[in-house]
């Protein structure tokens, strides 16, 4: 495993590499589209992940955002990434699915960690830590700690997790954030805010 | 002096100072309440051992697909044609109610019987065209009364007087 690069400056540059290629695949090239699954599937699929917490339907939702992006090439404007552009059809796919299963409960998300994935705990119980001490610094390392935050990632209301997920995980910043979810700054800084505070609260059994 | 109420506040707005978006005598307040509130403080690490966590956070690697393979497995779905047992619960409910307004509506009105037809008189039929009335009158009124026979009868003895 590794770790996900954060959507940083650099990787903005490379949003002319992607335009160049949004360009060659709305002229027909179909390699071009191709490219820009190859490069983004991973990124894209992980971020799906984390806000439905279910590796099955990480995957529908991300090929499905690709398709609608490609469906939707050419309305995607100049200054607006083709990365930006995904994060958003996949927090609609994920908004859409989570109101199907308000709808239709026996068909709601499977808890992505309950299906005994070997890294990660199982059940609700407060994972034991080696030596872990008292300073919170001393357990971030810890692969346990971070399945339990994962699973608190998953279990955070939608809109929440979405701030969260894009600002911690995915390296937006707020105004890109804004951008994605639709929602005005101040509404994204007060989203990661009380994210972090009820992640705080649910993680300090673990973190005592 | 630290009171709960303080604290609670201070930890709503710990994300928003430790990522700088506070005004700055906000900032500067919730600065002074960490350095004399342990139980805050150690919130504060917690806030920061969570982000960090998260930055790090494992990634999990997709099963290997292409473009044109994710394109083939959702293609058919999306394009399937309309399935028409989704309207059957609508479709029922409306013959029902149809019915039910078929069933239920009066029968008040008026049904004037249907004008009566002339009728050819058959081949084998007597040439007197009063017998004739008369025998099918009489099957009718014994029709109506439900003995065919009666009715036969009635139409045998019509017949003979008219001889």
């Amino acid at each position: 495993m590794s770790e996900i690069p954060a959507l940083t400056e650099s990787s903005y540059q490379e949003a002319g590499a992607d335009a160049a290629l949004v360009a060659r695949a709305l002229a027909g090239d179909s390699s071009a589209y191709d490219e820009l699954f190859r490069k983004h599937y991973a990124r894209i699929y992980n971020f799906a992940v984390r806000l439905t917490g279910d590796r099955d339907s990480a995957e529908d939702v991300a090929q499905l955002a690709f398709i609608r992006t490609y469906e939707g090439l050419g309305r995607i404007r100049e200054g607006s990434t083709l990365v930006k552009y995904l994060y958003r059809v996949v927090v609609n796919l994920v908004r859409d699915r989570a109101k199907a299963a308000r709808r239709k409960p026996w068909i709601g998300f499977v808890d992505l960690w309950s299906k005994g994935s070997d890294s990660q705990p199982d059940g609700d119980e407060p994972v034991e830590f080696a030596d872990a001490g008292s300073d919170p610094s001393r357990i971030v390392g810890n692969r346990a700690l971070q399945s339990a935050i994962q699973k608190q990632i998953a279990q955070l209301p939608m809109e929440f997790r979405e701030a969260f997920v894009l600002h911690h995980i995915e390296g937006l910043d707020v105004k890109q954030i804004a951008e994605v979810v639709g929602v005005p700054e101040g509404t994204v800084k007060s989203r990661i805010g009380r994210a972090r505070k009820r992640l705080a609260e649910a993680m300090a059994p673990w973190m005592e | 002096m630290t009171s709960k109420r303080t604290c609670r506040r201070v930890r709503e707005d710990l994300a928003a100072y430790r990522e700088g978006w506070l005004p700055s005598a906000r900032a500067a307040e919730i600065a002074e309440h960490l350095r004399s509130c342990e139980e805050c403080s150690r919130a504060a690490e917690r806030d920061a051992a969570i982000v960090d966590a998260a930055r790090t956070l494992p990634r999990e690697e997709p099963r290997p697909i292409t473009w044109s393979e994710a394109l083939e497995t959702h293609r058919p779905a999306r394009r399937a044609a309309p399935r028409p047992w989704r309207w059957s619960p609508a479709l029922a409910a409306t013959a029902l109610l149809l019915l039910a307004l078929w069933e239920f509506k009066p029968h008040t009105a008026y049904h004037a019987p249907p004008p009566p037809t002339a009728v050819a008189p058959a081949q084998s039929a007597p040439a007197d065209s009063g017998t004739f009335v008369l025998a099918h009158a009489s099957l009718s009124v014994g029709a109506m009364q439900g003995d065919p026979n009666r009715a036969l009868l009635m139409s045998v003895e019509v017949g003979t007087a008219t001889k």
